[in-house]
């Protein structure tokens, strides 16, 4: 029998792929089936980001004051589902509910992930590892032209009877306990800004050999795998050397390899590395609000890409510019980490 | 109870703002991301400033806390 650890991953895991598939498909079913023009497709992506990207943060608060993670990832499931069928109806509704369902699932979801393995990257990196899979899934679905609701319907109806049978482990929501305040928001910023800068990176590279399947597949699994290894690796040898050495590692590889298949998926898997190790030491940081925690990470994921929405994604997508974020992002990674390491042995 | 209230306030504003600019965008299809942008900003700049005085909040919590432990 696997145990209630491996249970809760898998789960919550194959969830997340297939809310964000979901998510994903229902946005480019609009979009293939020519119901929409381009820019309002546009409008309504920018607008599917901000809800379910911007809101994860109140949801967190929410979710952590009501102590209700499961009903969180549940609802968030249901309502994501229900916007599969009303894509038929009304596009807009479809992507407002998307958005709701999607931040409700991830704050839930994330919340459980982060305390599967209490105060370790490991769990909270193969939750959001299969998410990347389920966009590049649902985008392809979206796209094919034979979209249909009831597989999805399926899938996510039986990984909501998975989610609602699994019995999830003990949450800390305990907010008494003691916080070096020297360094408390200085902490928080740093890591908050290194997932700025990620987020900004991961809007403006461009490749240009993304349209070859082969090799878009790969690099989806080079975004899963780096998500997925970086916590497992960062736990081993240390946050702070495995999240620094992969930023300074992947800045040449982003910011000149980009052209170059081989170097990006390498630069793409490594720079993914910082991901699960950012979020658990500001979980950290916040002890007893893992969900405030993880929707602080979303708040910085939506915040780097509005450069791009503002019109400067050709500046940014510039080799220099590209090199000096992830080496910026480095330094600050460091120095956050540096601080949050006086702040456990205080 | 007013913490509460701000959030709700700024999440219904969130939600109800957004559909009524991407409706005004089909109305005058002059409008472009950027115009997106200038609604956008400020509803992630009002999330932002809840969850910096969630955090300061959460400092000053702390801070109280330890002052009877620092006297003694």
């Amino acid at each position: 029998m696997p145990s209630d650890f491996t249970k809760n991953l898998t789960v919550y895991g194959l969830s997340h792929a297939a809310i964000d598939a979901s998510c994903a498909a229902v946005a480019f079913s609009l979009l293939s089936s020519k119901s929409i023009t381009d820019e309002y497709f546009i409008q309504l992506v920018v607008m599917y980001n901000v809800i379910a990207f911007g809101s994860q943060t109140l949801v967190g608060l929410l979710v952590d004051k009501y102590r209700c993670p499961k009903l969180s990832a549940i609802s968030g499931s249901t309502i994501t589902a229900s916007a599969i069928p009303v894509s038929f109806l009304s596009p807009l509704y479809a992507i407002i509910l998307a958005g709701i369902g999607n931040a409700l699932f991830h704050v839930g979801g994330g919340t459980i992930s982060l305390n599967l393995t209490k105060n370790k990257a490991a769990s909270p990196g193969i939750f959001v590892a299969p998410g990347a899979l389920g966009l590049l899934i649902g985008t392809l679905y979206g796209k094919s032209g034979s979209f249909t609701a009831w597989p999805l319907l399926i899938i996510i109806a039986i990984l909501c009877a998975l989610m609602y049978y699994t019995k999830y482990p003990e949450i800390n929501y305990n907010t008494d306990e003691k916080i070096n305040t020297n360094y408390f928001e200085s902490i928080i910023l740093l890591l908050l800004m290194t997932i700025v800068a990620r987020s900004v990176i991961g809007s403006v590279v461009v490749l240009p050999w993304k349209s070859d399947i082969f090799l878009l597949v790969t690099l989806t699994s080079g975004i899963v795998l780096g998500k997925a290894f970086g916590g497992i690796v960062g736990d081993k040898y240390g946050w702070q050397k495995v999240g620094v050495i992969s930023l300074l590692i992947s800045a040449p590889l982003l910011a000149f390899g980009a052209p170059i298949p081989e170097a990006a998926i390498l630069g793409i898997f490594l720079f993914n590395f910082t991901m699960p190790i950012t979020l658990v030491a500001i979980s950290n940081t916040l002890p007893g609000r893992p969900g405030f925690s993880f929707g602080l990470t979303t708040l910085a994921l939506i915040i780097g890409v509005l450069p791009t929405y503002a019109g400067a994604g050709s500046f940014l997508s510039q080799s220099p510019s590209v090199f000096a974020i992830i080496i910026s992002s480095a330094i600050v990674l460091y120095y956050a980490l540096s601080l949050y390491g006086r702040k456990i042995n205080a | 109870m007013k913490k509460a209230n701000l959030i709700i306030i700024s999440l219904c504003l969130s939600v109800s703002i957004l559909p009524s600019v991407v409706r005004a965008d089909v109305v005058s299809p002059g409008a472009t991301a950027a115009f997106l942008l200038i609604i956008i900003a400020p509803i992630i700049g009002i999330i932002a400033l809840i969850a910096w005085l969630v955090i300061r909040k959460i400092k000053k919590d702390s801070d109280s806390e330890r002052e009877p432990e620092i006297r003694s």
